[in-house]
């Protein structure tokens, strides 16, 4: 990291209470961890699928007319007395959407889920940044939104734009109200985002069973790269008292009176099991880069466990 | 029962607020949470539970008024008609004789009075006093005067039923004295009373016996298991049996010698006919024998069906001859068997250890009372044993103590004494030949110190001649050998009483009907049902099955 970078950060010391000084310093060792990771593992950064002007040869192709006659593949001609144009990898900046879960479900619990979530954005964001990617945070929320919800953090670029995407995050919050996951993602492909590496945090509580694996199936079909960080509160994986309860789900404040006995906390607990195995398996199937986090566990330790296990985040 | 704060009813009225609360229906605890999402999965699972979960509500709202209702009674503070009684002063007498442990079906009529017992000491309150006595002469007192339930059971612990009957004349004395002391108190006997018959009358109006086992028992038993030594033949000896029962019974009795089978014998008799045998036989050394009976039926009591007693060895009686010997006294002490005899010519003093008898005569006489038993034949002297008075020629003998074991059997009427010692004996001395009141025969043979006088010259009679003098002799050993052996060695049993099992009191019908009623106070039973019950509404408010 340059002089540079390492002033913006100390001025986002004083910023926020959300992204401590000490959370902002680990993310600078983040960033060297990430770059010794991937110079071992590629020389250059993200390839685009394009081929254009890179240094790099990738194909061959016929010649036709209007191709630039630079291209041509003159020893081949002379060989084979065929023209044939040479191919380069077009070198381009990779857009990194992150698509942060603004649902009042990630607003639950203590610590709230959506804290550690904005951390994690945070940790995401700088680590693209930091690589020369282009950055962009769009909050995923219920459809008729109060107003709660800020608009997209549009593609950045560069180190400098750190501060300004905290204070951003900083002033993210959940907005009430029933949220589909898979129309909420459907609005922001409308916004027509470029293709790239998308990263979703959330919780993956979706309106329905089928909802979460919905909004995926979107954002394959759009050609994204995907990544998903899914954020639980330990109270939620398992009945935390038994008794007759009022329950009330905080997103649609629909309500349900249950006698939760131990058969009945056992029954949800393999529920839960059963979702997130299912969760888990969808995105092996699809390639998705897929990782698990507690609302009370580190931000900085949940992006480490990523680079370390060679997922999304290098 | 009845109660004894009865106004306490009138917070029955607080069940309408709990009526009420239910009828309100309080809603559930409310509860935030992030997603329904898998409660709506389970939801129907949960809807599908059994038709009494639906009732659980209803369920539970009768058991908290049930709850509510036990301790409203518990205030009331019921009371059994035991708990309303003035306070109470008992003394108990209980039996332990050996027909208490007399077993007809399962339990002892011991047991059965421990527990009648135990029971009693449950129901005292602090206001009664308790004490126990035992039923046996002198009776003994476990417990005096106490309100104390662990005193009073500690006392009773370690009594165990005895092998042998008792008399319970003293302890019916006694618990008539302790009585009279106390106010409102009264006697209460914990027995079979299987009594010697003329206890009948010992038992006071107002005794009140707890009667055990009121079935009408049948028993065969050994009522007589006894050895002796002949005391003429000290080798021989007999055994005695004598069994007994009230009803006609019969059966088999084994005997046993030093633990080998000796012999066995049928047993049959009729309703108050004892059965009697005797075995007889010779043994110099200790000999032990027991019997087994084996009735063909009607036996509650077993300790009366095992007997043993054991004869001990005899021992050689050790004699130390003093002074000149006679022909005729050593030939007769080497006649008689089990004997052994030295001979010194003066008095020894001190006495030689580890001898019996010392006999002396003439001059060789001893200056005062040896500690071992002495026979002085024709003194020539005063001394402790009386006067000397002379000589007195022809003695006929006039008199002689046939009933002493001196001289039974010995026919001393055709003895011919020329002449004998007139003396005056010490006094306290006995005389067992006397000739026109002349003693001939006198001493100090019944208490120690033993001494014996022959106030002749068995050498100037025709004494030795005649088998009197063998006799004599042998009675005298004979009487120092019951002192190491008694004359009947008898097996400890319960006797025909105890084994006949008849009781001679019949037990009290209100005290009886009143010992299966509860022990425990009427308000702490209904207060432990209501804790009952909490734990019951406790366990289904959450432990609830919902499939």
């Amino acid at each position: 990291m340059g002089e540079g970078s390492a002033v913006a950060v100390r001025e986002v010391f004083h910023v926020t209470e959300l992204f401590p000084a000490d959370f902002l310093r680990s993310l600078e060792g983040l960033q060297l961890l990430a770059r010794q990771i991937s110079r071992g593992r590629m020389r250059a950064e993200r390839r685009s699928v394009k081929r254009g002007s890179g240094l790099e040869f990738a194909d061959y192709r016929p010649f036709s007319p209007g191709d630039d006659i630079r291209a041509i593949d003159w020893n081949v001609f002379a060989r084979s007395r065929h023209l044939l144009l040479k191919l380069f990898e077009e070198e381009e900046d990779l857009h990194v959407h992150l698509l942060l879960d603004c649902t009042a479900s990630m607003n639950w619990g203590t610590p709230a889920k959506f804290e550690a979530a904005r951390q994690i954005v945070a940790g995401l964001a700088y680590l693209a940044l930091a690589n020369l990617d282009r950055a962009s945070i769009s909050p995923i929320g219920p459809l008729n939104p109060s107003g709660k919800l800020p608009p997209p953090w549009s593609p950045s670029r560069g180190r400098a734009k750190f501060l300004r995407l905290l204070r951003y995050l900083e002033a993210c919050t959940v907005d009430s109200g029933a949220c589909e996951f898979a129309p909420a993602v459907n609005r922001w492909l409308a916004s027509r985002p470029r293709r790239g590496l998308v990263i979703w945090v959330t919780d993956a509580w979706g309106a329905s069973l089928d909802d979460a694996f919905l909004a995926l199936d979107r954002l394959r079909y759009a050609r994204h790269d995907l990544g998903v960080v899914q954020i639980r509160h330990p109270a939620e994986l398992k009945v935390p008292e038994l008794g007759e309860f009022e329950y009330e789900e905080v997103e649609s404040g629909e309500t349900k009176t249950l006698i939760v006995d131990r058969a009945a906390a056992a029954a949800y607990a393999a529920e839960v099991r059963h979702y997130e195995a299912r969760l888990r398996e969808y995105c092996r199937k699809h390639g998705i880069a897929f990782l698990q986090s507690e609302a009370g566990e580190s931000a900085i330790d949940v992006l480490q466990r990523s680079l370390l296990a060679g997922g999304f985040a290098r | 029962m009845s109660f004894l704060l009865p106004i306490a009813a009138w917070l029955g009225l607080l069940s309408l607020a709990i009526v009420g609360f239910y009828l309100l229906k309080t809603r559930p605890h409310r509860k935030v949470v992030s997603t329904l999402l898998f409660w709506n999965q389970l939801k129907p699972k949960l809807e599908s539970s059994p038709f009494w979960r639906k009732l659980r509500r209803w369920v539970s709202l009768l058991l908290q008024l049930l709850i509510f209702a036990l301790i409203l009674l518990a205030l009331m503070h019921p009371a059994f008609e035991w708990e309303q009684r003035a306070p109470q002063r008992v003394v108990v007498i209980l039996d332990h004789s050996a027909s208490m442990a007399a077993i007809r079906s399962g339990s002892s009529r011991w047991q059965q009075a421990r527990t009648q017992l135990d029971t009693a000491i449950s129901r005292l309150r602090l206001s009664d006093e308790m004490a126990i006595l035992t039923a046996e002469n002198p009776p003994r007192i476990l417990s005096g005067w106490t309100s104390s339930q662990r005193e009073l059971r500690d006392s009773v612990r370690g009594l165990e039923v005895l092998p042998t009957g008792t008399d319970p004349h003293a302890a019916l004395e006694l618990a008539g004295e302790l009585i009279a002391l106390r106010e409102n108190a009264q006697v209460e006997i914990f027995s079979d009373s299987v009594w010697p018959p003329d206890a009948k009358n010992d038992v006071l109006p107002g005794m009140k016996v707890r009667g055990v086992d009121a079935e009408k028992a049948t028993n065969v038993g050994l009522t007589l298991f006894a050895i002796r030594r002949s005391p003429g033949a000290p080798g021989d000896w007999q055994l005695d049996v004598e069994i007994f029962s009230s009803v006609a019974y019969s059966g088999q009795l084994e005997l046993s010698r030093d633990g080998q089978a000796y012999d066995v014998a049928a047993v049959e008799g009729a309703p108050g006919q004892p059965w009697r045998k005797s075995w007889r036989g010779t043994a110099e050394g200790a000999v032990a024998f027991s019997a087994k009976l084996r009735p063909a039926a009607n036996d509650w009591l077993a300790q009366d069906n095992q007997a043993s007693c054991r004869l001990e060895a005899l021992a050689p009686v050790r004699i130390l001859v003093a002074g000149p010997l006679d022909p005729f006294l050593s030939a007769a002490l080497d006649s008689i068997p089990l004997l052994t005899w030295s001979h010194v010519e003066e008095f020894p003093n001190p006495l030689p250890p580890e001898i019996d008898l010392i006999i002396g005569s003439g001059k060789v006489l001893p200056n005062e009372k040896p500690r071992v038993a002495a026979l002085l034949i024709n003194p020539s002297r005063s001394g402790f044993w009386g006067e000397f008075k002379g000589q007195i020629k022809e003695v006929p003998v006039t008199d002689i103590n046939r009933q002493s074991r001196l001289t039974r059997y010995v026919e001393f009427n055709r003895v011919a004494l020329t002449e004998a010692g007139a003396w005056i004996p010490a006094p306290g001395s006995d005389v067992w030949v006397a000739s026109l009141n002349h003693p001939l025969i006198f001493g100090q043979w019944e208490r120690t110190p033993r001494w014996l006088v022959w106030g002749f010259d068995p050498a100037k009679s025709d004494l030795p001649l005649r088998t009197a003098f063998p006799i004599l002799m042998a009675n005298l050993l004979q009487s120092l050998r019951d002192e190491k052996t008694s004359d009947q060695l008898a097996a400890v049993l319960p006797g025909r009483i105890e084994s006949a099992l008849v009781p001679i009191v019949a037990a009290s019908a209100s005290e009886s009907r009143s010992s299966w009623g509860p022990i425990l106070p009427a308000w702490w039973l209904s207060l432990a049902l209501g804790l009952g019950v909490l734990a019951l509404e406790w366990a289904l408010y959450h432990r609830r099955i919902t499939d």
